[in-house]
C-alpha cells in the first residue's frame, strides 16, 4: 500500500532528499533556521517555497492583468474593497484550512454559515444584538462539534458526515424561516463588515488581521497546532504518542463551524440582511482558497498563510472575470479548472507500488 | 506437474471455516428492502387510491436516482466517491433540452439521447483519468468537475425551459400495455397499464447481475477492498478505477435523460440533489464507503426509500420544507448505524 | 545446467538507504533455493526485484538466459514467476475462489465468469493440495491468518509457476501445516519448478532446501549446499562476526528478584493473549521470544492500552494501570516504541523537534503555548544524548537514516521519563552501528533504573542482551529462560519444541512449561 506520509507528493523535494541525508553527518549549525533540506540551489528554494510564491505570484499576475484591461482598477480604494471581500472568504476558509489539515473536508459550511446568518437577523429582531450574535456563533460551533463527533467517534467519512449535515441544516433553515428569512443585520455587525475606522481602515480588515494572526499562532506555536499536524499526517503514530486524536478532531470541526458562523456574520453585515442560499458559493471558493494556498488536501501540510493569499486570489479572480465579462457560469467552470490545476501543481499521491 | 499424489489432509479435524450464513451476509440488503416494503405498504394504505397513475408516479419517483445510483455504487465500490453526479445529471438534462428540435422531434430525440450518454461517459472518463492516472483525491477532483459541469449546464440553459419531445417523455416515464392486455402463461393476463419505469428497473437489475459476473466487476471490488493486494495480484488498478468513473458518468448521463423525460423541460439545477441522494442511496443500500463491499441491489432499494419518503410524508401532512431535512437525516442515520460496528473493534488503531 | 532465474550485481536504494548493492542469486529448475540473511539484509527487496514489484537501480535479471524487466507483478506472473508474500496479497472482501482465480477466472462462452465452475475448480485445487477445511465460498476476511496463508500458497501454486518464491510464506502456520506445505513444495520441485524459499526458521531451511544463498547488508556473501554446510558456518556467513561481541556486557549481579517495576497478571485479549503473567524488575531487560506472531506484539499493545477489552491486571510500581488507554499507560510510566517506525513510531514529514516533543508537549508548553526555547533545548539534549545525526532540529525525520529515525522514536519516549520501556523490534532494518548504539542505550537505561520489556525477532539479540527471556506460543508464555539457560538452542527448542506438543492443544503446551 502507499504510505500516507508519502502521499503528500513532494517528489520535487525528494530529489534533494538524498543530498540532505548526506550532509546530515556534518555538525549541525545551532540556530539553523528554515525547515527541510537546505541547499544553495535557487531552484530548490523556489520549489520549497512554491506554496507561498505561487499564490502571491497569481495575485500579482491578476493585478497586472486587471490594470491593463481596466486602468482604473488598481486604485487604493478598489484594492481596499477587494481585500474586504477577501476577508470574508478568508475567515470562512480559515476553518476549512484546519479541517483539511486533518485530512478531512467540511461541506456543511454552506448552510452552517447560512443558518447562523439567519439566526442573527431573526433573533436580533427580538433580542439584543449580542444575544443574537452569540446564538448565531453558538449554533455554528455546535454544528461543527456534531460533525466532529461523527467523524472522530463514529469514523464517518468527513465528506459524508458534512454532506448529510449540510442537507439537514438546509432543511432546518427552511423549516425555521418558512422559506423567507426575516430581520436585518444589527448595527455592530454592519460596522464590522463594511465600516471603517476614521473612514480609512476597514474594520473587517483589522478583524481579518487579528483572526489570521491568531490562527497562524495557534497552528505554529500551540500544543493544539502541533497535535493537529501530527493527526493530519499520521493518526496512528499520533495516537501512539499520546495525542488525543479524537479530541483534536472534534475541536477542529467545532472551530471550523465557528469560522463558518463568523463568515455568516460578516456576510450578513455586508448585505445588511440574511437570505437563503447565501452560503452556497462559498464551499467551493473556500476549498479553492485553501488549495491555491498550498495546503495539502491529504492533510498534514500547509497553513493559513497560504490560504490568505488563496482567498485574495479567488476574490481578485472573480472581480477580473467580471470585468472581462465572463458570466457566473463561466466563473464556476474556471474555479473548478483552477482547483484541478493547483492539485497538479502542488503534487499528487504516490503510485501504488510495494 | 502432477500433484495427484497428495497425502491425506494434515488434520481432518481442522476446523472448517464456513461461509457466513445467508441472513448474516445479506443483513443490510434485507434491511433496506424490508424498509422499502414497509414504506410502500404505508403509501398504498394511506394513498386515497392506488391506481395506474399512482403506480406510475411511485415507479418514476426513484428512477433518476436508481439510474444515477448504479454509477455511484461502482465508484464507491472502488473506495472513491463521485460528487459530480448531480451536476452531470443537470448538464445532460440541459443538453437534451437544448438540442431537441420541435420540427423533427423524433430524430432529434435520438440525437439528444446519444449526445447525453456520450457527454456523461466523457465526463466520467475525465474524472477517472484525473483520479486513476492523475492520482488525485476523488473528493476534490469530482468537487471541481462538479463545478465545471454545473457551469456548463448554466451556460447551456441559463433559464429553465427548452423542449423535450412528448414521445421521449412517454418512452421513459409513461406506461406500457395501456391499450391491449398482455397474456401471461397459466392462463393469466395483465390488463392494466404498467409503468415503463418497471421495465427499466428490471433492465438495471439484469444489467447488474450480468456485470457482477464480469472480470471488471471482480477487479472493481478487489481495488476497493485492498488496492495493494489487488496490485500484487496483477490487477490493473488504474484501469479498473477508470472504468468505474466512466460508467458512473454514463449512468449520470442516462439519469439526466430520465429527468428530462419526467420533467419535460431543461433546468441547469435539475439534478443537483442527485449527488447527495445517490450517496445516501448507496449508503442505505449497505455498501461500505471504504470500498470493496456492497451491491447495486441495495442501492436500488435505497434510492426508492429516499424517493418514497416524501410521498409518504405528504399523506401525513408534513410540509415539503421538511424534505431536505429528512433526506439529510436519513443519510446521517444510515452512516451512523453502519458506523456503530466501530465500537466492536478492539484494536483502537483500527478505529482512529 | 544454467539457472532458470538468475540475478547478478543488483543494486537498489530507497532514498538514501542502500537496500541492495552487488546482490546476486541464481536458482535452477528443480531446486529449492534458500535466501538467508539477517533482518534488513535485503532478502525481501531481492524478491521484489525478482518478481517485478521493484525495478532494480542496477544489475541484471536473467530468466531462461534472457534479460528481463517487469513493469509489474502481473508481467512476472505471466511468464511464470509467482511470489507468495508475507504481507498477504489476498483481497479481504472476495471469496477464496475469487482470490484463487484472480485474473484467470474461468469464463463461459459469452465471456461471463462461470462462478460455479470457479468454485468447483477452487475446491479441486484445495483438495489436491490437501488444504482441507477451507471453503472456497468463504470470504477471505473471515479466515484465520493460517488459512489465509494456505490460500495464498494455493493461489500461487494454482498458477503452475516455473519459479515459485516463498517469502516468509509459512510464518503463521502450525508445524503440521508447514510439513504439509513442504510436501507440496517438494512435489513441485520434483516436477521441475524452481523454488526460492525465505524463512527465519533455520530448521525449515535445513529440512527443505537444496542450496542456500546468504545475504549480508545487501550484498551476496556466498552460496552453499545446505547439506554440506554446518549451522555455525551459515550463521557466520549471515552475521559476519562472532555473535557475542556486539552486545554490551551485562551488569554482573543480575538482580532479577529486585523490585518489580512492571507486574502483569493474567493478561488476556481474545484468542491472541491467554493469561500472560510476567514481571519486569528495576534495571532489567526482559526479552520476549518465540516464533513470529505468537502474541508478543499484541502483548506490548495491550500493555500500552491500544487494545480494548483486555482482561487481567497490570501494576506499575505497585499501582494498577487503567487498561485500554495509551494516555493512562503513559501517565502511569509506560512507553512504547512500536514496531514500524515509519507508520507508527514517527511522523515522517514533521521535523525532528516536532517528533521528539510530541509525547511530552505539555512539558514544553505553558497554557497550551509552546515555548520555542524549551522545545529546542529538549530536542538538542536528546540529540546529544542519543547522538542523533541530523542537519538540525527542524529537519524532517524522513530525511534521516533508519537508525537515526529509530533514535528519534526512542528519544520521544526518553523525554517522557517512563519507568518501563516496551520495545517492539527496535533494531529491525537499521545498520549494525546503529544497532550497537541502541543496545548500549538499553543497557544505559537499565543502569539508571528503568526496566525494559523487549521483543525481538532476532534470537541473537534476546540471547545477547536480555537478563531473562519469556518464550511465547499462541498467546501464552510457555517458558522462561535466564542465566546460563538463556541460549540460542534453548530458545529455539522452547519455541519450536513447544510447537510439536502444542498441536494437540495450547493448554497442554502451557502446562509443560
Amino acid at each position: 500500500m502507499t504510505e500516507r506520509a508519502d502521499g503528500r507528493g513532494r517528489t520535487a523535494i525528494d530529489a534533494d532528499g538524498a543530498n540532505v541525508a548526506n550532509t546530515a553527518n556534518a555538525p549541525s549549525r545551532p540556530g539553523s533556521a528554515p525547515a527541510g533540506g537546505r541547499t544553495a540551489d535557487g531552484g530548490a528554494w523556489l520549489r520549497r517555497n512554491r506554496t507561498i510564491l505561487i499564490p502571491y505570484g497569481l495575485i500579482a499576475l491578476l493585478l497586472v492583468a486587471a490594470a491593463i484591461r481596466t486602468p482604473g482598477f488598481v486604485t487604493p480604494g478598489n484594492l481596499r474593497g477587494q481585500l474586504v471581500l477577501a476577508s470574508y472568504l478568508g475567515v470562512i476558509a480559515g476553518g476549512q484550512t484546519l479541517v483539511i489539515l486533518t485530512g478531512g473536508i467540511d461541506l456543511s459550511l454552506a448552510w452552517n454559515l447560512n443558518l447562523s446568518a439567519i439566526l442573527l437577523t431573526q433573533i436580533a429582531a427580538d433580542f439584543s444584538p449580542a444575544v443574537a450574535a452569540a446564538a448565531a456563533l453558538g449554533s455554528a460551533a455546535l454544528v461543527g462539534l456534531v460533525n466532529g463527533l461523527g467523524v472522530a467517534y463514529l469514523r464517518i467519512p468527513s465528506l459524508v458526515m458534512t454532506l448529510g449535515m449540510n442537507a439537514v441544516l438546509a432543511g432546518l433553515t427552511l423549516v425555521y424561516t418558512n422559506g423567507s428569512p426575516q430581520g436585518d443585520a444589527p448595527a455592530f455587525v454592519r460596522s464590522l463588515a463594511v465600516g471603517r475606522i476614521g473612514g480609512v481602515l476597514p474594520w473587517a480588515l483589522l478583524f481579518w488581521l487579528a483572526f489570521g494572526a491568531a490562527l497562524i499562532f495557534a497552528l505554529r506555536r500551540t500544543t493544539y497546532g502541533r497535535r493537529l499536524y501530527a493527526v493530519g499526517n499520521n493518526r496512528e503514530a499520533a495516537y501512539l504518542s499520546g495525542v488525543p486524536v479524537r479530541g483534536v478532531l472534534v475541536a477542529t470541526y467545532a472551530l471550523c463551524g465557528l469560522c463558518a458562523g463568523l463568515g455568516g456574520l460578516l456576510l450578513t453585515g455586508y448585505s445588511a440582511q440574511s437570505y437563503l442560499g447565501m452560503g452556497d458559493p462559498f464551499v467551493l471558493q473556500a476549498i479553492a482558497a485553501v488549495v491555491i494556498g498550498g495546503t495539502s488536501i491529504l492533510g498534514g501540510a500547509g497553513g493559513y498563510g497560504g490560504t490568505i493569499a488563496g482567498a485574495i486570489t479567488v476574490v481578485l479572480l472573480q472581480n477580473v472575470l467580471q470585468i472581462v465579462g465572463i458570466r457566473p457560469a463561466g466563473q464556476q467552470i474556471l474555479y473548478g479548472l483552477i482547483v484541478l490545476l493547483m492539485l497538479f501543481v502542488y503534487g499528487r499521491g504516490a503510485r501504488v507500488r510495494e | 506437474m502432477s500433484l495427484a499424489a497428495a497425502p491425506p489432509p494434515p488434520a481432518a479435524r481442522d476446523r472448517a471455516v464456513r461461509r457466513r450464513p445467508f441472513l448474516v451476509r445479506n443483513a443490510r440488503l434485507l434491511l433496506v428492502w424490508g424498509l422499502l416494503l414497509v414504506l410502500l405498504a404505508v403509501y398504498v394504505r394511506e394513498a386515497p387510491q392506488f391506481r395506474p397513475r399512482e403506480q406510475r408516479t411511485i415507479a418514476n419517483s426513484g428512477l433518476t436516482l436508481a439510474v444515477a445510483g448504479l454509477g455511484q455504487t461502482l465508484v464507491v465500490l472502488t473506495g472513491g466517491i463521485d460528487l459530480s453526479v448531480g451536476p452531470m445529471v443537470s448538464l445532460t438534462n440541459s443538453l437534451a433540452s437544448s438540442v431537441t428540435d420541435q420540427d423533427s422531434p423524433r430524430s432529434s430525440m435520438w440525437v439528444a439521447g446519444a449526445l447525453a450518454l456520450l457527454v456523461g461517459a466523457g465526463g466520467g472518463l475525465i474524472n477517472g483519468l484525473l483520479v486513476a492516472y492523475g492520482r488525485l483525491q476523488p473528493i476534490i477532483v469530482t468537487l471541481a468537475t462538479a463545478s465545471v459541469w454545473g457551469g456548463i449546464a448554466l451556460y447551456l440553459r441559463p433559464e429553465p425551459g427548452g423542449f423535450i419531445p412528448p414521445a421521449f417523455a412517454d418512452l421513459l416515464s409513461g406506461t406500457a400495455f395501456a391499450q391491449q392486455a398482455l397474456s401471461l402463461p397459466f392462463g393469466l393476463s395483465w390488463e392494466r397499464p404498467l409503468p415503463r419505469a418497471v421495465f427499466f428497473l428490471a433492465a438495471l437489475v439484469a444489467l447488474w447481475l450480468l456485470f457482477r459476473r464480469t472480470r471488471l466487476a471482480t477487479r472493481i471490488y478487489a481495488v476497493g477492498s485492498s488496492e495493494g493486494a489487488a496490485y500484487m495480484s496483477g490487477v490493473h488498478v488504474a484501469r479498473a478505477k477508470l472504468w468505474a468513473y466512466t460508467l458512473a458518468g454514463l449512468a449520470a448521463g442516462a439519469a439526466g435523460l430520465v429527468t428530462s423525460a419526467q420533467t419535460s423541460t431543461g433546468n441547469a439545477l435539475s439534478g443537483n440533489a442527485a449527488t447527495l441522494n445517490s450517496i445516501a442511496a448507496v449508503v442505505l443500500g449497505g455498501a461500505s464507503l471504504a470500498g470493496g463491499a456492497g451491491s447495486y441491489l441495495g442501492t436500488l432499494a435505497g434510492a426508492y426509500v429516499i424517493a418514497v419518503i416524501p410521498s409518504v410524508l405528504f399523506f401525513y401532512g408534513v410540509s415539503t420544507f421538511y424534505q431536505q431535512l429528512f433526506q439529510g437525516s436519513i443519510l446521517l442515520l444510515a452512516v451512523g448505524l453502519g458506523a456503530l460496528g466501530v465500537f466492536r473493534i478492539r484494536n483502537r488503531l483500527e478505529r482512529l | 545446467m544454467p539457472p532458470l532465474l538468475a540475478a547478478t550485481d543488483i543494486a537498489k536504494r530507497f532514498g538514501g538507504v542502500v537496500a541492495l548493492d552487488g546482490a546476486a542469486v541464481a536458482c535452477e529448475a528443480g531446486e529449492i533455493h534458500a535466501l538467508l540473511g539477517e533482518n534488513g539484509a535485503g532478502k525481501s527487496t531481492m524478491v521484489k526485484v525478482l518478481c517485478g514489484v521493484q525495478p532494480p537501480d542496477a544489475g541484471e535479471v536473467l530468466y531462461d538466459g534472457r534479460p528481463i524487466a517487469f513493469r509489474n507483478p502481473a508481467a512476472a506472473a505471466a511468464v511464470g514467476i509467482v511470489p507468495v508474500f508475507q504481507e498477504l496479497s489476498l483481497i479481504p472482501d472476495l471469496s477464496v475462489a475469487q482470490n484463487l482465480f484472480m485474473g484467470r477466472e474461468p469464463r463461459s462462452r459469452i465471456g461471463l465468469i462461470d462462478g460455479r465452475r470457479m468454485r468447483r475448480d477452487a475446491a479441486a485445487l484445495l483438495a489436491e493440495l490437501g488444504f482441507a477445511g477451507i471453503n472456497p465460498a468463504a470470504t477471505v476476511r473471515d479466515l484465520p491468518l493460517a488459512e489465509r496463508q494456505l490460500v495464498e500458497i494455493a493461489k500461487a501454486v494454482g498458477r503452475k509457476p516455473r519459479v515459485l518464491i516463498l517469502d516468509e510464506a509459512t510464518s503463521a502456520l502450525t508445524a503440521r501445516q508447514v510439513e504439509h506445505v513442504f510436501a507440496v513444495v517438494r512435489r513441485l520441485r520434483d516436477a521441475g519448478t524452481a523454488v526460492v524459499f525465505i524463512s527465519h526458521r533455520m530448521d525449515e531451511v535445513r529440512d527443505l532446501c537444496d542450496r542456500a544463498t546468504v545475504f549480508r547488508d545487501g550484498t551476496h556473501v556466498g552460496t552453499v549446499a545446505v547439506d554440506g554446510a554446518s549451522h555455525e558456518q551459515i550463521v557466520r556467513m549471515m552475521i559476519g562476526r562472532a555473535l557475542r561481541e556486539v552486545f554490551p556486557p551485562r551488569p554482573v549481579p543480575v538482580e532479577t528478584a529486585s523490585e518489580a517495576l512492571l507486574d502483569v497478571r493474567e493478561l488476556g485479549w481474545g484468542e491472541a493473549l491467554r493469561g500472560v503473567s510476567l514481571t519486569v524488575g528495576r534495571g532489567e531487560i526482559v526479552g520476549l521470544a518465540g516464533l513470529d506472531g505468537q502474541g508478543q506484539g499484541d502483548l506490548l499493545f495491550a500493555l500500552f492500552g491500544v487494545y480494548a477489552g483486555v482482561t487481567g491486571q497490570v501494576l506499575l510500581r505497585r499501582r494498577p494501570v487503567r487498561l485500554g488507554d495509551p494516555r493512562a499507560a503513559m501517565a502511569a510510566g509506560l512507553a512504547l516504541v512500536p514496531e514500524d517506525r515509519k507508520t507508527q513510531g514517527l511522523i515522517l514529514p514533521l521535523s525532528v523537534s516536532n517528533n521528539v516533543t510530541l509525547a511530552t508537549l505539555p512539558r514544553i508548553a505553558r497554557r497550551g503555548v509552546v515555548s520555542p526555547g524549551a522545545e529546542r533545548a529538549a530536542t538538542l539534549t536528546m540529540r546529544d544524548r542519543l547522538a542523533i545525526k541530523t542537519a538540525g532540529p527542524e529537519q524532517p525525520v524522513r530525511f534521516l537514516s533508519g537508525g537515526n529515525q529509530q533514535k528519534v522514536s526512542i528519544a520521544k519516549w526518553l523525554l517522557a521519563e517512563p519507568s518501563v520501556f516496551l520495545l517492539h523490534d527496535p533494531t529491525r532494518g537499521i545498520d549494525v552501528g546503529a544497532k550497537q548504539e541502541i543496545y548500549a542505550l538499553m543497557r544505559a537505561l537499565t543502569a539508571q533504573g528503568h526496566g525494559v520489556l523487549f521483543f525481538s525477532t532476532d534470537l541473537s539479540e534476546i540471547v545477547g542482551l536480555c537478563d531473562r527471556a519469556l518464550v511465547m506460543y499462541e498467546g501464552a508464555v510457555v517458558r522462561e529462560l535466564a542465566g546460563d539457560d538463556l541460549t540460542d538452542a534453548n530458545l529455539v527448542s522452547a519455541a519450536v519444541g513447544v510447537t510439536e506438543t502444542a498441536v494437540g492443544g495450547g493448554q497442554r503446551a502451557a502446562a509443560t512449561a
